[in-house]
């Protein structure tokens, strides 16, 4: 028997199909859905990935004003961020937040040797060398034992370097001597330029000021003095028992103070406008940047040693970024 | 077959052998060779250091062109360059003293480099490069660098060049102040400031002189003139407004140095005719710490 309701067939085709439809539309628009979702969420990642690094700069520039401790949650451009320090392994971990979604950057840091120093003796201007003073641009330990290294100039300046008397300049590997190898020595340097005190040591403006005194310090120091009188003369450093230690800065307002007559030991970096002569028992172990030297010597046997190990270890925090890492890993939520 | 494979696929590995890239086949050999080593710009620095020590015994007649355009290269270390000097220097190979000279000669090459060489010829033949010092010492076309050098070398000879030689380079302001000072320092050694005073005196007073070479003049003639003349001469810098804020304040720290009452009277003068505030406190401070406990 042959029937003829077939017509409704094409209802029932027609269904499926609206059914079909119905099911592809929802689960692209599922998939749209799911997809912007995404995209904002990877938004959500490079902001708080941004302000994670917002973090590590914040920290770093702490670190270098010697601020170690943790930044609690600020609120910055919408997000926050937080980071902290861990000084034993010279650590930051920084985490940026926004909109929920967290990221976290390590960076790793390290101590660095003043900008300033090119040589053992380093200037702006014209260095000229008289007397028995011995500059050494050889690498030395903090106990003025040569490391083997063949270190920096002996002698790096501005201008010219012009050597007198039995003065002994060395470096580079080459020891002292008199007149001095080239090598030991760098004349015009246009990069050799006397900004600030801050600049030379590589930290941040005005981070020094705390240190600012009018009153001549005395000797022997530790940590950091900036005198911003007219002179120093004849300071006593201190004994190779009990020396000074650390940063002295000499500089007044018109770039004109002056460093004269010093002796005694000193380790770590003097940076003076002027330094008219290092003389008699004067030995600095670390370096000294000045903005010119009339006379850096007189009589007496002076020296000047440059040391990597002191000038890394001095009391201003020069910090720099060696190594960092984006975690990747922190889990995130959505709704 | 294998009869005729093997000798083809031998004579393949041969060519494929002499045609390989440096590096390959020969990397041994090469790095055996000091002076590869030496030019080799991818090797350390101690390593080349070591290559060019080596080459100190050598007799390689390749050597020393192959080692002059290391040290013409200003891009390369300047313990290397110095390194390379040193081996020319030490070397009896005439070629090397011709090379030195040819780079000393040449403007083109950099100051630095020139000085090197100008070292390494003083080192290796004192006397026989007095003439070339001489003349590179007056010549107002050279850099200061260099003719600092060939003064710096001069004073180390004993003999004595004639005080004019030394005068006439002091003396005159149209050289540059690093070379007019390294002529001062060239006369202190060889004690050639005996009775010239005035000569010293003149130039400390002389306000149209460079302030570096005025104060470079004082610190060296604080132990050739007296110190009553010098006090008169820092009276003189001090009390004359012509004179630059910098010099008239270096004159006061060292009259400071060693305060003298019978100036007293004399720097109360100054402190009266005075309107510069810095200088003002400066004369201020000093009159201070020179006036006797008792009066003040």
């Amino acid at each position: 028997m042959k029937t003829n309701n077939e017509k409704g067939m094409v209802l029932i085709w027609f269904l499926l199909l609206i059914i079909i439809l119905l099911i592809t539309s929802g689960g692209i628009y599922g998939l749209s859905f799911q997809e912007s979702k995404l995209v904002e969420i990877d938004k959500y990642r490079s902001q708080a990935f941004y302000l994670a690094e917002a973090g590590l700069d914040k920290k770093l520039q702490e670190i270098r004003a010697s601020n170690l401790s943790n930044i609690s949650s600020t609120s910055f451009s919408d997000g926050t961020y937080a980071a902290t320090y861990d000084a034993s392994s010279k650590l930051i971990t920084a985490t940026g937040t926004y909109n929920n979604v967290s990221r976290v950057v390590k960076a790793k840091v390290v101590k660095t040797l003043p900008p300033g120093v090119k040589g053992a003796l380093t200037s702006a201007g014209n260095l000229s060398f008289l007397g028995n003073i011995n500059v050494d641009g050889r690498d030395h330990d903090s106990s003025d034992n040569l490391t083997g290294d063949a270190g920096t100039y002996g002698a790096s300046s501005g201008g010219t370097v012009s050597q007198g008397g039995s003065s002994n300049i060395g470096g580079n590997g080459i020891a002292p001597a008199n007149p001095a190898n080239p090598a030991t020595i760098e004349q015009n340097q246009s990069d050799n330029l006397w900004t600030t005190p801050e600049q030379l040591l590589g930290v941040s403006a005005g981070s020094l000021d705390q240190y600012k005194t009018s009153s001549t310090p005395s000797f022997p120091m530790s940590g950091i003095v900036y005198y911003t009188g007219n002179n120093i003369t004849a300071p006593d450093f201190g004994t190779t028992s009990n020396p000074s230690t650390g940063i002295l800065i000499i500089h007044n307002a018109t770039a004109d103070a002056l460093l004269k007559n010093a002796h005694g030991t000193f380790k770590g970096v003097i940076i003076a406008d002027n330094v008219v002569h290092i003389n008699g028992s004067a030995l600095i172990i670390g370096g000294v940047i000045a903005k010119t030297s009339t006379q850096t010597t007189g009589d007496g046997s002076a020296e000047v040693h440059y040391s990597s190990s002191v000038l890394s270890n001095l009391p201003t925090s020069n910090y720099s970024l060696v190594s960092w890492e984006d975690t990747q890993n922190t889990a995130y939520t959505y709704s | 077959m294998m009869k005729k494979i093997i000798p083809v696929t031998l004579f393949l590995i041969t060519i494929m052998m002499s045609n390989s890239p440096p590096g390959w086949s020969e990397v041994d050999s090469s790095q055996e060779n000091p002076l590869q080593i030496a030019k080799n710009h991818l090797a350390s620095v101690q390593d080349r250091i070591k290559a060019i020590d080596q080459l100190k015994t050598s007799h390689d007649s390749e050597m020393i062109s192959a080692l002059s355009q290391i040290i013409r290269d200003p891009e390369e270390p300047i313990v290397l360059r110095a390194h390379v000097m040193e081996l020319l220097e030490r070397s009896n190979d005439q070629w090397a003293s011709l090379e030195l000279k040819k780079m000393l000669k040449d403007s083109s090459v950099p100051t630095e480099n020139r000085i090197l060489a100008l070292y390494a010829l003083w080192k290796k033949d004192p006397q026989g490069m007095l003439p070339e010092l001489i003349n590179l010492a007056q010549d107002n076309n050279e850099s200061a660098d260099i003719r600092v050098a060939a003064l710096n070398y001069l004073r180390t000879e004993k003999s004595k060049w004639p005080p004019q030689f030394w005068q006439n380079i002091f003396l005159r302001k149209d050289n540059p102040t690093p070379v007019r000072i390294q002529a001062m320092n060239g006369m202190k050694d060889l004690g050639l400031f005996s009775q010239s005073e005035n000569m010293l005196v003149t130039i400390i007073e002389n306000p149209l002189e460079e302030s570096e070479l005025r104060k470079a003049v004082i610190l060296i003639a604080s132990s050739i003139i007296t110190e009553e003349t010098l006090q008169k001469a820092f009276l003189s810098i001090v009390s004359k407004p012509e004179n630059s804020l910098e010099m008239r304040r270096f004159a006061l720290d060292n009259l400071a140095l060693k305060p003298n009452e019978k100036l007293l009277s004399q720097l109360r003068e100054i402190l009266s005719h005075e309107h510069d505030p810095i200088l003002m406190d400066d004369l201020k401070t000093l009159t201070k710490n020179t006036t006797p406990k008792k009066e003040s």
